[in-house]
């Protein structure tokens, strides 16, 4: 017995070393990796819409986000949605806050899904419209999903994350 | 603990088994009996003293096979002839004196109506004036593709459907002339009326783009060409052709930015346009 101690002995270091390893990932994940937010839907639109063009885009109804989205936002903490003006713009702005973190695949997807509809309309038809949607930003965090196409969809990223 | 529990339970039914007076249970049997033979009586006995036979079942299977195999096209056909002597009458009252398109939702005209287009028809849905399903229309689409949306409208069934498109077929220059052009407008017309028998099909004029957006497309002159052909060919063949010119002549500051497309305010008075001229072909003035 006191032979097979001293055999696996030396695994002491390594597995305090793994756990200490998975213990600060977490911590990590926890700082950077999706924290749930306590900042008001509102508070954080307003913070992103200084990037966003407002003569191309305008506020949509729950009606219109189940049209475009195909999510009842009274499933969800809030929903604030700017769509195009026009049916030839691409701008637009999508902020949900979740209930509940197992509705982030589903909203995750449902920007993609209407992301891939408008590329889809535009194909070989608008070409300044494709360039922009295909710079545009779907990126989920805690308890907030974002969908940004625009000009400047990298500084309404940045100015989302602050808001949070 | 729980056995005597048990003991007790086992008891207690003893004694209600015991209590239980077999007269009462006999009675209680053939009470069911005898509302179970009444009820199977009543059943098979109708008010007249007709017993109901296979030949009835089978009456009944035949008119609800026949009801299964009718073409519900040829059904609303029917309807909509039984309706048409009250439409025509509508029709001529909306188009006298007194009536004012510009006071009716015109909305409430295109219930019954299908558009199909390109991208500037693509606004009749966009901007939730018509159902998506009524709307067959599509970003850069050319008149051609409208073949392929012949069975949607057979589903659909309208009582108009409307032909807004063009403006990609002149500035791509998809046709050689503007006959080839017109030629193939009236084919598709052709096609849907050949389809859908109930539907009357419209043929409406290439929106103009604004003078800004010439400067990109020099093909775009040859519009007026184009829409001239167009209604030549379906004053001959006896099909509605809608001008929309004057239209954009007096909306131009409702044009989007790109000189091509418009903007939400331009689609009710579009609508009006284009139904008062249907109107005023059927009510014959």
């Amino acid at each position: 017995m006191n032979q097979e101690t001293k055999n696996v002995g030396f695994l002491y270091p390594i597995i305090m070393a793994v756990l200490c390893l998975g213990i600060c990932g977490f911590i990590f994940s926890m700082c950077w990796g999706g924290t749930n937010s306590s900042a008001d839907i509102n508070d954080v639109a307003d913070a992103v819409l200084p990037s966003v063009n407002l003569d191309n885009v305008k506020v949509a109804d729950a009606n219109m986000i189940i049209k475009l989205y195909g999510i009842d936002p009274a499933n969800y903490a809030g929903a604030v949605l700017y769509y195009p003006i026009t049916n030839m713009e691409a701008d637009e702005l999508f902020i949900v806050k979740l209930a509940d973190n197992s509705q982030k695949d589903a909203v995750v997807a449902a920007a993609q899904s209407r992301l891939a509809t408008q590329l889809n309309n535009f194909d070989g038809y608008g070409d300044a419209q494709t360039a922009m949607l295909n710079a545009s930003k779907i990126y989920a965090t805690g308890n907030y999903v974002i969908f940004v196409s625009g000009d400047k969809a990298d500084e309404s990223l940045s100015l989302f994350k602050k808001a949070l | 603990m729980s056995q005597p529990t048990a003991v007790k339970n086992n008891h207690r039914y003893s004694t209600n088994q015991n209590r239980t007076n077999p007269l009462v249970l006999i009675a209680v049997i053939v009470a069911v009996l005898l509302l179970a033979l009444f009820s199977l009586l009543k059943l098979l006995i109708t008010p007249s003293g007709i017993h109901r036979g296979a030949g009835n079942v089978e009456e009944g299977l035949a008119v609800i096979k026949a009801m299964e195999s009718a073409d519900i096209t040829e059904i609303e056909n029917t309807i909509r002839a039984n309706d048409d002597v009250k439409h025509t009458a509508q029709i001529q009252q909306m188009i006298s004196d007194d009536f004012n398109i510009d006071e009716v939702n015109i909305w409430s005209l295109y219930k019954d109506v299908v558009i199909c287009g390109d991208s500037r028809a693509v606004g009749f849905s966009y901007y939730g004036f018509m159902d998506e399903n009524h709307v067959l229309a599509d970003y850069g689409a050319y008149l051609s593709e409208i073949y392929e949306d012949i069975e949607t409208i057979a589903n659909v069934n309208p009582r108009y459907v409307f032909i807004c498109t063009g403006v990609n077929d002149v500035g791509n220059n998809m046709y050689a002339s503007s006959d080839d052009y017109a030629t193939e407008y009236i084919n598709i017309m052709d096609a849907i009326s050949e389809r859908c028998p109930g539907s009357t099909v419209v043929a409406t004029s290439i929106l103009d783009a604004a003078e800004s957006a010439y400067e990109t497309c020099s093909a775009w002159y040859d519009i007026e060409y184009f829409n001239n052909k167009l209604q030549k060919f379906c004053d001959e063949r006896g099909y509605i052709y809608v001008d929309n010119t004057a239209l954009c002549a007096q909306y131009t500051d409702l044009y989007e930015s790109d000189g091509i497309h418009f903007g939400e305010a331009f689609y009710e008075p579009w609508a009006r346009n284009m139904m008062k001229e249907v109107l005023e072909y059927e009510s014959g003035n």
